[in-house]
């Protein structure tokens, strides 16, 4: 304590990264309350109530209740859990293929230009369009969606890695790395690896949004999980149905909370990049 | 003996800035290469060193033409030390990339043993030089180019350093090619003097 109050000087440099901690935390925790709040629902909360139709929000029923009396918080946040399982799912998929790729581009120019090719096939044709055909050709439903959504969310990350892996590839101490008779293996686990962690930390959890929004997307539409699981995008197209009948909140709440879900976490990686590399490169 | 052929060098869309060098160093002999800044020194000691493929030509070790496998018997020393580590490692995981630390040689070079735990940014363009030196100075190493290696050093440093080399070069007899601007330097520490300019016999 005494030794803090002894450097004026560090105070202000030190609020700057505090701050970010700071949101790091929050973001993290609301997330964990968020998630673990839906985990630990049992059932006989999620139970149809005939008494209780069509409620508006209430301090009981926060988020008010649908045409069978079920309550929509419990709904939103089961539903809330889920997108989170299937984010964390094709997230973990979509960032090692990213990895992959881009230290298959770092071996020669032939797979190099093979790699280039696919980022850009994929990201020409509308992310919506490919997601939508490979979960119908993987089988559809929670699978199809997963799969959908693992291979389609890694040609961003992938063109940033590919970017850091080849600079790195072309500097003077990768180079002598080689004079000294270390094997590409080497070379990669041990030069570029520790370099890309802070991309690739930030990435993971960048790409948790898009592929939240994506699966309501796609499930809204109905190309996604099926009707009987609680998904938001679900229950976002079923409410469509009573929204005519001034029964907003149906609708309204879920949506919001899987826009403040989605921010929740976009603010989180960008915390999280600044705190672990403040000016890009430099020591961990 | 090291020997370069006709080698022929040109950078992407420049004109060619090496021309027919022909290059030969014995085992042991300590060779002095000074000529004017830009003249391509440099992009000849690292295609000496086998990091660069000359356009035509080719370099030999007693009759092994390159790529040579493993660790490479010519080992050079950067003119800028500070590009040729990894800014995210350590010293001590730096030195050891090219092989096990020899307390010996680091105690030669005056490396202080603190410093093995410090990042490159923490050490004196100086002090990472003899990193680099020693790194360079593997026991697998038959040849060493040292292109402007004691440029940053003091007078007193610099004659230090170029003693401690000298005698390892007479203990495993290794080839030495010194490149530098300083020719009274080169004409003190090297058994023959090249004029960079005479090397091409176009
Ligand atoms: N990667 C590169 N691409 C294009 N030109 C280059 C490249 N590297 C060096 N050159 C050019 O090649 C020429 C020779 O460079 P080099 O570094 O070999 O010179 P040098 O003799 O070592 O000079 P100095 O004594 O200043 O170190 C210079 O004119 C330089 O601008
Ligand atoms: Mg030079």
């Amino acid at each position: 304590m005494i030794g803090r109050t002894s450097f004026p000087m560090k105070v202000k440099k030190w609020n700057l990264r505090q701050r970010t901690l700071a949101v790091t935390i929050l973001s993290f925790t609301l997330l964990a309350g968020m998630i673990g709040s839906g985990i630990l629902i049992g059932p006989e909360k999620m139970g149809v109530d005939f008494l209780s139709k069509y409620l508006p929000p209430s301090f009981t029923h926060p988020f008010g209740t649908d045409w069978l009396g079920r309550d929509m918080l419990t709904r939103t946040l089961k539903g809330l859990t889920l997108s989170f399982s299937v984010g964390l799912l094709a997230s973990t998929v979509s960032t090692f293929i990213a990895l992959i790729l881009s230290l298959l581009c770092s071996v020669n120019k032939k797979l190099d230009a093979v790699v280039t090719w696919f980022i850009d096939l994929f990201l020409s044709v509308p992310h919506i369009v490919i997601l939508i055909l490979i979960s119908f050709a993987a089988g559809g439903g929670f699978k199809g969606v997963v799969i959908g959504l693992a291979l389609t969310h890694w040609p961003s990350l992938t063109r940033l890695l590919r970017a850091e892996v080849l600079q790195l590839k072309n500097t003077d101490y990768v180079a002598v790395s080689k004079a000294f008779g270390k094997s590409r293996m080497w070379i990669a686990r041990h030069h570029l690896l520790p370099h890309l962690v802070p991309q690739l930390i930030v990435g993971f959890i960048l790409l948790f949004p898009h592929a939240i929004l994506h699966e309501a997307a796609i499930t809204f539409l109905g190309f996604g999980l099926s009707s009987e699981v609680p998904a938001i995008g679900i229950i976002l197209s079923e409410s469509m149905r009573y929204l005519a009948t001034g029964m907003w909140w149906l609708a309204f709440f879920p949506g919001l909370a899987l826009l403040v879900m989605v921010s929740i976490f976009d603010l989180l990686g960008r915390s999280i990049r600044k705190l672990i590399d403040p000016f890009h490169g430099q020591k961990l | 003996m090291l020997e370069a052929r006709e080698v022929s060098y040109r950078y992407r869309n420049h004109p060619w800035l090496l021309q027919h060098v022909n290059l030969q160093i014995h085992p042991g002999e300590v060779v002095g290469l000074y000529g004017k800044s830009g003249a391509g020194k440099t992009t000849l000691a690292t295609i000496l060193a086998g990091l660069k493929q000359p356009k035509q030509g080719f370099i030999q070790i007693d009759g092994h033409s390159y790529p040579m496998e493993g660790f490479h018997p010519v080992q050079l020393v950067w003119q800028l030390p500070e590009k040729v580590v990894n800014p995210k490692w350590r010293m001590k995981k730096i030195l050891t990339e090219a092989g096990p630390l020899d307390s010996d040689l680091l105690a030669m070079l005056g490396i202080n043993k603190t410093w093995l735990n410090r990042y490159p940014s923490e050490l004196s363009g100086g002090e990472l030089q003899r990193f680099c030196l020693a790194r360079a100075l593997g026991p697998k190493t038959k040849y060493l180019i040292a292109d402007e290696m004691t440029t940053m050093l003091d007078a007193i440093t610099q004659a230090q350093i170029w003693h401690t080399v000298l005698e390892l070069v007479q203990q495993r007899n290794i080839g030495i090619l010194a490149i530098s601007h300083d020719s009274s330097l080169l004409e003190r520490v090297c058994d023959r003097v090249i004029n960079f300019d005479t090397l091409h016999s176009v």
